[in-house]
């Protein structure tokens, strides 16, 4: 990386959930349209810091407080997005992603298409995927449920560096978006170009090169897959890992083409596996690059039971680095 | 717009005639297989969209609900396109993707209509809140049926649209008095639509909704009251869905019976004394407007724009097969 000029900082290490905070308030300073809104949105004590100091910088009338009323409030950022402001609604934690699914499945998702492209709501839904260790309502980060939805974008970033990016895309962009992030995230930091970069929701990266086998993940399990990736190279293994950075769309391109180098995937999903965001991405690849397979790819993801309460049954149905490991090495050995 | 000149009485008699007929011809192009999903009309409520839409001013924008089609002629939307989206054609106001439940014309502001009862209630409350935050004087309307009113976010909405005191006008269409099938009181406790909206600090009204020009000026008040910065208004409308006699037939996927079938769309001067058009007509004739330059003259002007949007339907062409996968996203 160039070395930054004295006096003019290029780089910075930011936290994720200060990479949020701070594309919303340069988004607030950009256009007078956007607001932000939620039940825990004005003092940002709830949602990992990430709307922390905006109501005092833009007051009352561009970050609102709503009562705790999830169906209301996703229609409520619908009809502002159609009369033409930019709302970001911080729902809160995913479980509550339940109440509002009419709202945000039937008529924020189908209406560019239902209507013909005579009108589009580009609300942007912010959603906690998962709290560790609360159980079956808190703790579930059920991705097929918001990527099933034609019409949302669907944002799952890992980082810092790319929230920033992709949220700035989603409150300038013409479409609805939900994120789904992690908690755990948030306080992780990543080095943040202090640029006006946009990422366009629907570009995947490759988060570590390798060469061997290719680990097809998101959000959460991104560092995970990282951290299990260096593992492998002490034995030798050199792992590709994806990061799909969004949903939907989802960047074919850049999982192919991996899965084309390496000749053998694995996908590490965090929701679960029937019907799942996992077997979607592993039957893409085995309908569209069987030839270039040197072995079956696999899928680690969630059980399809309730994520428990207890810590070590939580991370019998989550699947670890562990499971990741197993599998992967399967996936070696298996190799011709 | 003032109703107190009779140019005025005869464009809401203009308004609610248009439905009437519109809807009767619907229900005919289903029943003679032109169409394929069966019609739901709104006979009986016709005075409700008319009053409420003629009240209305150039910047204030409706959220229709259920039942699209009276607040989209009442707004000004050409009968064709309408008739062209209900046979599912490529001319139609949504190029055939939306039918009957989602018919959006943002061009003449008519904004959402959805097939989940309620569910466009929160749009319009933040359509209203996109508007105060911007402080534009405008006044955003949604109609409900008292079914919708049974909804969790219909009373979500009531309560965050007191609270912040939003230029909404709720539009409680009651068609289910007393004496009904399924009366309002045998699905809500609280027994007026009124009720209901007070339980959540919200002002109400209701008007006789079988007099246009009750209800007009019921609206109008509303809107005055609603662009000055008054809080939201609940309009409770009393009226009564209008059916054949002994009409029991179910439209598929429909709550009630249907609506009074195309053999007798409605013949002027007579019929139940509840229609709001009848009623309309009494008075327009007393005062000597029943002749080509008033009620006849409308009606036959009426008859043959509804002839022509029927025709237009029927000739358009089918969409293209590539409609079918765009647009998805709008970028």
């Amino acid at each position: 990386m160039t070395p930054a000029p004295i006096g003019e900082e290029r780089v910075r290490a930011t936290s994720m959930g200060e990479a949020v905070r701070e594309a919303l308030r340069e988004e607030l300073r950009r256009g007078p349209d956007v607001v932000v809104l939620g039940p825990y949105a004005r003092g940002g004590a709830f949602n990992g810091g990430i709307t922390r100091g905006l109501v005092e910088e833009f007051g009352e009338q561009r970050v609102l407080d709503t009562p705790a009323s999830e169906a209301a409030l996703a229609g409520l950022a619908a009809g502002l997005a159609a009369a033409g402001l930019r709302p970001f609604v911080d729902v809160g934690n995913f479980g509550f992603a339940f109440a509002l699914l009419d709202q945000v499945s039937n008529q924020v998702a189908k209406a560019h298409y239902t209507f013909d492209g005579q009108l589009s709501i580009p609300a942007v839904y912010w959603f906690e995927t998962a709290y560790r260790g609360w159980g079956v309502h808190h703790s579930q980060a059920v991705y097929a449920l918001l990527a099933h939805l034609p019409g949302l974008k669907l944002a799952v970033p890992s980082n810092a560096r790319d929230v920033k990016g992709q949220l700035r895309q989603a409150l300038r962009g013409k479409d609805p978006v939900a994120f789904m992030v992690h908690p755990e995230l948030l306080p992780a930091t990543a080095p943040v170009e202090q640029t006006d970069y946009v990422i366009r929701i629907g570009d995947a990266r490759i988060a570590r090169a390798g060469a061997d086998v290719t680990i097809v993940t998101c959000g959460w399990f991104v560092p995970r897959a990282i951290e299990a990736a260096e593992t492998l190279a002490q034995e030798g293994i050199s792992a590709e890992v994806v990061d799909l950075r969004s949903l939907v769309p989802l960047d074919w391109d850049v999982v192919l083409a991996s899965v084309q180098k390496t000749g053998r995937a694995v996908v590490y999903d965090q929701g679960h596996y029937t019907c799942g965001v996992g077997v979607t991405v592993a039957a893409g690849i085995q309908e569209r690059v069987f030839h270039a397979l040197r072995a079956p790819v696999r899928v680690v993801a969630a059980a399809d039971v309730p994520i428990p309460y207890n810590l070590r049954l939580e991370d019998l149905v989550v699947p670890s680095t562990a499971r990741l490991l197993t599998v992967v090495r399967e996936v070696l050995g298996s190799a011709p | 717009m003032g109703v107190s000149d009779t140019a005025g009485v005869l464009a809401l008699y203009r308004t609610m005639y248009l439905v009437r007929r519109f809807e009767a011809e619907a229900e005919a192009a289903h029943r003679r297989g032109e169409m394929h999903l069966p019609y739901a009309g709104s006979a009986g409520e016709e005075a409700v969209a008319a009053g409420v839409c003629a009240a209305l001013a150039a910047d204030d924008v409706v959220y229709p609900g259920l039942r699209g089609v009276g607040p989209l002629l009442a707004m000004g939307t050409p009968p064709g396109p309408i008739m062209a989206e209900l046979f599912g054609r490529a001319t139609g106001l949504n190029g055939g993707k939306g039918g009957r439940l989602h018919l959006v014309d943002v061009g003449h502001r008519v904004m959402g209509v959805s097939g989940i009862l309620a569910a466009t209630v929160p749009m319009a409350a933040g359509h209203a809140l996109g508007a105060k935050l911007r402080g534009r004087a405008l006044a955003v309307v949604c109609f409900v049926g008292d079914r919708a009113t049974n909804q969790g976010v219909f009373h979500e909405t009531l309560n965050v649209a007191a609270l912040w005191r939003l230029p909404l006008l709720v539009v409680g269409v009651n068609n289910a008095p007393d004496e009904a099938s399924a009366p309002l009181t045998s699905h809500t406790a609280a027994g007026s639509l009124e009720a209901l909206a007070r339980a959540h600090g919200m002002a109400t009204g209701s008007v006789d909704a079988t007099d246009v020009l009750a209800v007009h000026d019921a609206a109008q008040s509303v809107v005055a009251r609603l662009r000055s910065g008054g809080g939201p208004v609940l309009l409770e409308c009393r009226c009564y869905r209008l059916r054949e006699p002994g009409a029991t037939a179910r439209a598929a996927g429909e709550s009630e019976p249907a609506a009074a079938g195309p053999g007798t769309p409605h013949t002027p001067g007579a019929g139940d004394e509840r229609d709001p058009l009848l009623r309309l007509e009494r008075t327009l004739a007393a005062a000597g407007a029943d002749g080509a330059a008033g009620l006849e003259g409308v009606r036959r002007a009426v008859d043959q724009l509804v002839a022509e949007a029927v025709r237009f339907a029927r000739e358009s062409p089918e969409p293209p097969p590539e409609s079918a996968f765009r647009p998805v996203f709008a970028e």
